[in-house]
């Protein structure tokens, strides 16, 4: 990365976290404070992704599961037990890391399509269980008490995805950051250095699982009400990877770049182009596959932009 | 003295026996030269010798402790370093990055990062690669790319190492400046080296002992000059041109 685009870069960083805490005090209207969290939300959800499928390699298609199971965890644990939603939020989490562990143990030895497919079916599971359990409210869903005001949702957000980039950036410069580079780049070699593979990439899941937790119980919340199909939707799945792959899989801020431009991009076409939206949409995801797939944020780290650089990409990963 | 030995070391795969009880020992200090035609079971040993495989019976022996069977990562930590025939860079990252990771975990599991980058350039420096340390690994040549392998297999501080092929693909002068590395390395860092070479000048020239595999047996094992005379090893794999050449 150059001293320009680093200046760019740390400048939009800093007039972010300026701005970010006092944004809804200021002024603004519910919409923009409601787009925000919905931002926040997916932020969190898409850098989940980023850790197990841009950083050690492995493509999810299953990751809702951990927002599903945040989701419920928040939800019940409010609900009948009465937990106050912060306390509920950590449990949240870990239960969330939790079951990243345990799923983790059996899928992550697969590789490629083969762990994609795996996780798509995890999904699927958990959705079929929470249907069919009673305490879980089964087809019905759960509703949840109203919350006072929508600012709570705007600081946990904020608070949880700030934490979770300085923690990721944090990881990365360590022992398992390298770890987990490692297995992304050739896991054969990397056994052959001494990393225990397997527990690498089980601790990338678990963070992967812990933080999309949280996002899916801010969303419970928020939405105060999740059934099933909703929380457990693939399509999210397919939007954080979209998100994280259009921002920069395996950068520490493509993936909230990403969430930000395409959940602007999606309420912008689907407010002004009701029935191309997805067209547009679809396009533009075709186009940055083709011309920038390492991702808008790559073009920060480039001295000069010109036609060069699109024919380098395209070039790149044809076959 | 041994530092690690193979007992009747025999790995089936299916229906093919790829290896048969084949006994080795590479003694402190030593330079051992594996050769055998392609497909004669060379890179399944070391595979085997590096937990890749476990064997289908037979032990390994590394400084008096059974390690048949356990985990490349677990070998690794125990002082164990190997290169791949095909060369795995991670090219994502530096050179410096490559070989800093290699730092990291290996044989001192709880070293420090600025400690490690030091052994990295260290490593990198024993190599050659130093004034190439901050390029990725697609801007170096073929001869280059070994060199970083080699420099990931010494970064983990080990006792033995296991070249797979390290000088395949190098031009002449090339494969006379990696012959001069491993004698080096060797020196410096106190290593007893098992390589495999198909390049009979470099077996010759640095090995102090040769064995030759073939159909996944030993069929030879001794002084380089004594086995490129040995009737069976001049069938299996050197050929008559050889010896005639050698004559000449």
């Amino acid at each position: 990365m150059n001293k320009a685009s680093e200046f760019i870069i740390l400048g939009i960083i800093t007039v972010v976290v300026a701005i970010a805490p006092v944004m809804p005090v200021i002024h603004i209207s519910a919409f923009i404070t409601r787009f925000l969290i919905g931002v926040m939300i997916y932020a969190i959800m898409a850098e989940g992704w980023n850790v197990i499928g841009g950083y050690t390699g492995y493509p999810s298609f299953g990751n809702v599961v951990f927002f599903g199971l945040g989701a419920y965890v928040t939800a019940l644990s409010m609900i009948d037990f009465h937990i106050g939603f912060l306390i509920s939020l950590i449990l949240a989490a870990f239960a969330g890391a939790l079951f990243a562990v345990i799923i983790g143990i059996p899928v992550l030895r697969l590789k490629g399509h083969y762990f994609a497919i795996a996780t798509l079916g995890i999904g699927e599971i958990m959705m079929a269980i929470t249907l069919n359990v009673p305490f879980t409210g089964e087809g019905v869903g759960l509703s949840l008490p109203i919350a006072s005001s929508s600012l709570l949702f705007y600081y946990t957000s904020l608070i949880a995805l700030a934490a979770f980039i300085i923690f990721l950036k944090l990881i990365l410069s360590g022992r398992l950051g390298y770890g987990i580079i490692a297995v992304r780049e050739d896991e054969d070699a990397a056994r052959m250095m001494g990393i225990n593979t397997v527990i690498v990439k089980i601790k990338a899941f678990a963070i992967s699982g812990f933080f999309t937790a949280i996002a899916g119980g801010i969303y419970a919340y928020w939405s105060t009400f999740i059934d099933p199909p909703t929380v457990y939707d693939p399509i999210i799945s397919v939007k954080m990877i979209i998100m994280a792959v259009f921002g920069g899989a395996g950068t520490i801020l493509g993936p909230v770049v990403g969430a930000f431009i395409i959940m602007f991009l999606s309420d912008f076409l689907s407010t002004h182009f009701t029935l191309l939206h997805t067209f547009f949409f679809g396009g533009l995801i075709v186009l940055t596959a083709i011309f920038l797939p390492k991702g808008l944020i790559d073009l920060f780290s480039q001295k000069k932009i010109g036609w060069n650089y699109f024919i380098k990409n395209i070039k790149k990963y044809r076959v | 003295m041994k530092i690690i030995e193979g007992r009747k070391i025999t790995k089936r795969f299916m229906g093919l026996l790829a290896l048969e009880e084949v006994d080795f020992e590479l003694n402190k200090g030593e330079i051992l030269g594996l050769i055998g035609p392609n497909g004669s079971g060379k890179t399944t040993l070391i595979n085997v010798i590096t937990g890749f495989y476990k064997p289908t019976s037979g032990k390994v022996i590394y400084k008096n402790r059974d390690i048949s069977g356990l985990a490349p990562y677990k070998i690794s930590r125990l002082g164990i370093g190997r290169t791949f025939q095909i060369v795995k860079p991670f090219m994502e990252l530096s050179v410096l990055e490559n070989v800093t990771t290699a730092a990291l975990f290996g044989k001192n599991i709880a070293m420090p990062k600025p400690k490690a980058i030091q052994i990295a350039n260290s490593s990198i420096e024993a190599v050659g690669l130093h004034d190439k340390s901050s390029y990725k690994p697609g801007a170096l040549s073929i001869a280059e790319l070994k060199k970083l392998e080699i420099a990931k297999a010494i970064a983990l501080s080990p006792d033995v190492l296991f070249l797979d092929e390290s000088m395949a693909g190098l031009n002449p002068k090339e494969t006379e400046a990696a012959m001069e590395l491993v004698l080096k390395i060797r020196e410096q860092r106190n290593l007893s080296i098992f390589f495999v070479e198909h390049v009979m000048k470099v077996v010759m020239g640095i090995s102090d002992r040769v064995m030759v595999l073939h159909h996944g047996r030993k069929i030879a094992d001794g002084k380089p000059n004594e086995v490129v005379k040995d009737e069976n090893v001049i069938k299996a794999y050197l050929g008559k041109r050889y010896k005639e050449q050698k004559n000449a």
